[in-house]
């Protein structure tokens, strides 16, 4: 080229180049609020107390526990074609630490608002250390340190704002759902997460593992349902008697991370949304189908609008590209 | 009316995601009892015990290949399904004292050959058969179950939750029993009965017309499993102790026999 620089590493990968908008620091974030996962879960309708064998159980248990979900509100100058680059530092690492993922960003009243998933409650959420392009940033004003331009004289590196520094990387696939195995049986719908999370190696060891902040985002995602109906009807303890039920269980998963130690990370799932619907009537004559659970749509919460789809997941089998970095650098 | 309903598995959705192969099953169980439309009536007629439950399920499951049939029937019974639900015919009543022999008690519906054998002992003529019978001794035991708790006319004019009916197989003499549900016996009465404030969990008592004696059932003990929800249908095993002139003469247990 005829103008600018270009700094390669040992293995020839660029290190910065002045054609390139180089992503740096803008910033440490808490979380402004936040709200649990989405649930509907009622009940409606009759029972049959006269046949004794009405079947109570679980009428408003809700079979998985739902994520939790953090907001934040990311202050930018471009809140409409510019995204800034969100690295999570977790609220704890390893076998037992939660899982997140950020599932959404959109610019709203002057901000982008980040929502990230986390399997499990906790005090406090993730911190996100954000990263954007210098045309979003003040540039500093030390007269020491190399900053770099492209041809139309806009800076695209500057080492005084901290560029992102990438001390690890790799790939990680996410699992084929979110629960392996039956969903449930009877009146109890099972639909926690129970899968094998699969995982990652990445070079960036030498980073204490509560300093490591990870960055991908969660674009995987499944829908999970199981139903159980029943009807009755006969003479018990010499009284007519008849009842029918018709419950259905879902769950929406997101794929979620954590690290799992200094040199591996784990993808799994945290749950966005989850529901239980049941219906019961002192009739047998009460249609066994779902439909009447869901509107008359469907037997089904896909088509009912609940979830996209049901028994089955999106954007999964695919390696992913995660980045590992230190908070150290951009305390 | 008895709804039709097949019983069995079937697929209702499958996909092949990487490695994975996704199977929605949808299971349907049904009662195992299969009664005729005479039979039917006869068991609505008599306020018999019977259901017609059935269910439907829709399950996921995965496995790491392309499933059989064989391996779908496989995962679908490992998770608990039987095209048969519990079948709901109940076995005889069995009447365990110590020192006796069992007694069982046979349902008209349920038993018929049983039944009617004791039937035929009967040396008297009925206006009205039994639900039930049961033979102890020389004494034949008839059973009334009614609609409405109404009276066998023939033996009884007062009105109780059930009837029982004693009648000597060879002269023909005849004991009565109604049962009433609870403990209705004012405490001048259970205070002559010897070591009734040890009984608890009272679910029905039984009171003789004819002989100076009082019989209070119980439940075997306080415990969830113990909880007796009907004494008539004797879901649950309990117990009955007899007495006669405030002394017990004997203890019962009344169970299902398995």
């Amino acid at each position: 080229m005829a103008y600018g620089l270009t700094v390669n590493n040992d293995s020839g990968q660029v290190i910065i180049d002045s054609d390139i908008s180089h992503f740096h620091f803008a910033g440490k974030y808490n979380s402004a609020s936040s709200v649990a996962g989405g649930t509907l879960q009622n009940h409606t309708g009759n029972t049959d107390n006269d046949g004794g064998n009405f079947p109570y159980a679980n009428l408003t248990s809700l079979g998985s526990t739902v994520g939790h979900i953090y907001k934040y509100n990311i202050t930018q100058a471009d809140v409409s074609t510019k995204p800034p680059m969100c690295f999570i530092k977790p609220t704890s690492t390893g076998s037992s630490a939660p899982f997140a993922g950020i599932i959404r960003m959109y610019f709203e009243s002057g901000y982008w608002k980040v929502e990230l998933l986390q399997s499990t409650q906790t005090s406090s959420g993730p911190v996100l250390y954000v990263f954007t392009t210098l045309d979003q940033l003040t540039l500093g004003s030390d007269s020491y340190g190399l900053r770099v331009m492209d041809s139309s004289s806009a800076v695209t590196f500057d080492s005084q704002n901290r560029p992102l520094r990438i001390k690890g990387s790799g790939s990680v696939t996410t699992p084929s759902l979110a629960h392996t195995g039956s969903l449930g049986s009877s009146w109890l719908g099972t639909l926690d997460v129970n899968c094998t999370p699969s995982s990652m190696s990445h070079s960036a060891s030498s980073i204490a593992i509560d300093k490591q902040i990870y960055y991908v985002p969660s674009v995987a995602h499944c829908a999970l349902q199981y139903t159980h109906s029943a009807s009755d009807s006969g003479i018990h303890d010499w009284n007519r008697y008849a009842w029918a039920r018709s419950d259905i269980y879902w769950a929406f998963y997101r794929s979620s991370f954590r690290i799992l130690s200094t040199s591996s990370l784990q993808c799994s799932y945290a749950i966005y949304y989850r529901g239980h619907l049941a219906r019961t009537a002192a009739d047998s004559g009460f249609v066994l189908g779902l439909s009447a659970l869901l509107g008359n749509i469907d037997a089904d919460v896909g088509s009912a609008g609940m979830v996209p789809y049901t028994n089955s997941s999106r954007n999964v089998g695919e390696s992913q590209g995660v980045i590992i970095t230190n908070s150290d650098w951009y305390a | 009316m008895i709804e039709e309903v097949e019983a069995g598995w079937e697929v209702s959705k499958s996909e092949v995601i990487g490695d994975t192969h996704l199977v929605t099953v949808t299971m349907t169980s049904v009662d195992p009892n299969q009664y005729t439309e005479e039979i039917h009536n006869k068991l609505h007629e008599n306020l018999t015990s019977h259901s017609h439950r059935f269910s439907v399920s829709t399950n996921l499951f995965t496995f790491d290949h392309e499933p059989t049939d064989e391996d779908i029937e496989e995962a679908v019974t490992n998770n608990g399904f039987s095209p048969n639900l519990t079948p709901s015919k109940p076995s005889s009543i069995k009447t365990t004292t110590v020192g006796e022999s069992d007694v069982l008690e046979y349902s008209a519906n349920f038993h018929p050959a049983e039944f009617l054998e004791l039937l035929n002992m009967v040396p008297i003529s009925l206006d009205e058969n039994p639900t039930s019978m049961s033979l102890k001794g020389d004494w034949l035991h008839l059973y009334y179950v009614n609609e409405g708790h109404t009276p066998p006319s023939q033996f009884f004019s007062n009105s109780f939750f059930l009837y029982s009916v004693r009648i000597h197989r060879t002269t023909g003499q005849i004991k009565r029993k109604g049962y009433n549900k609870g403990l209705t016996l004012s405490s001048d009465v259970t205070d002559t009965l010897a070591g009734f404030d040890s009984i608890e969990n009272i679910v029905a008592e039984g009171i003789y017309l004819d002989e100076p004696l009082v019989a209070i059932y119980y439940m075997k003990s306080s415990d969830e499993e113990d909880y007796v929800e009907s004494f008539a249908v004797v879901d649950t095993p309990y117990y009955g102790t007899t007495w006669e002139d405030g002394n017990i003469i004997r203890t019962r247990e009344y169970k299902r026999n398995e």
